[in-house]
């Protein structure tokens, strides 16, 4: 499997250092890791660079993590990047909207890193 | 699938402490490798408090509060080594984000009509929370493998 550059998008530094370790944990060879702690600031994000993966908290200010999905189908070329919600958000209707919105995943909040493997690792095999 | 709402009011005291109990086990336990125990009549040195409020069918307040050195430890078993102050009080915000979500999927029927806050830690001891209303509060004091720390629900409809 190549290494993929991931895209963790979370209002907390350490749960983005948390989700990086964790997909490291799961075998996951990273290149590259950008961070974003919004919506707002992963679409500027993505003008520079086109991730392989999008990890995205659902609660966070500016642009939650439903908003950015929704918006990201809109973005040029980045339909096809998979996007995995990881959040303390685990309503039924939150999981719907997010999957309706084209994510991939969803894995809540807390999590072990066999979980990220079962989620994450099916979508960067196809990457 | 949808649930019936439950009528929070009808929920019994202990009822509370066991879904908080429950949370504390599974985020402490997954996320830090900690173990949780019941602690009796000690003193939290509270120096670090952090808050998630829970509004809609569910209003009030989840909080804990620890010593800076207890709050150092846990973002130490989150993180490694935290790289500075921030990261800790950061961690301890995460941990209450959590333990306020995780204490949330435990009540049927509130999964989508209770919203959670984003965290707010309070760096200093030197405060005091008023919540606005009446309703019930728990405190809840557990170690943290040896780390004291304490757990305050605050529960107003």
């Amino acid at each position: 499997m190549m290494p993929i550059c991931a895209l963790i998008i979370d209002d907390s530094s350490v749960m983005r250092k948390i989700v990086e370790r964790s997909l490291r944990q799961a075998g996951i060879e990273l290149s590259e890791v950008m961070e974003a702690g919004s919506g707002v600031e992963a679409l500027a994000a993505l003008q520079n660079k086109k991730p392989d993966l999008i990890l995205s908290d659902i609660n966070m200010p500016l642009m939650n993590g439903l908003e950015f999905v929704k918006k990201l189908q809109d973005v040029a070329g980045m339909k096809d990047v998979p996007v995995v919600m990881i959040t303390t958000e685990a309503s039924e209707s939150h999981v719907v909207e997010a999957l309706s919105y084209g994510a991939k995943g969803y894995i809540r909040k807390p999590f072990t890193p066999d979980q990220v493997k079962e989620h994450v690792l099916p979508l960067v095999k196809k990457v | 699938m949808s649930t019936t709402p439950t009528s929070t009011a009808s929920i019994p005291k202990s009822e509370w402490i066991n879904y908080t109990h429950a949370s504390l086990h599974e985020v402490f336990g997954m996320m830090l490798g900690m173990k949780i125990t019941p602690c009796e009549d000690a003193a939290v040195v509270s120096q670090i408090t952090s808050i998630v409020g829970l509004a809609g069918s569910l209003c009030g307040l989840f909080s804990i509060r620890c010593s800076r050195e207890s709050g150092a430890k846990m973002a130490e078993k989150m993180l490694g080594t935290p790289e500075c102050d921030s990261q800790i009080l950061d961690a301890l915000g995460e941990i209450c984000n959590m333990l306020a979500g995780s204490f949330k999927s435990r009540i049927p029927g509130i999964a989508d009509t209770c919203m959670l806050s984003i965290p707010t830690t309070i760096d200093g001891a030197d405060y005091h929370i008023h919540a606005l209303g009446s309703g019930q509060r728990f405190e809840i004091l557990v170690k943290c493998d040896e780390e004291l720390m304490q757990v305050i629900l605050q529960v107003n409809s």
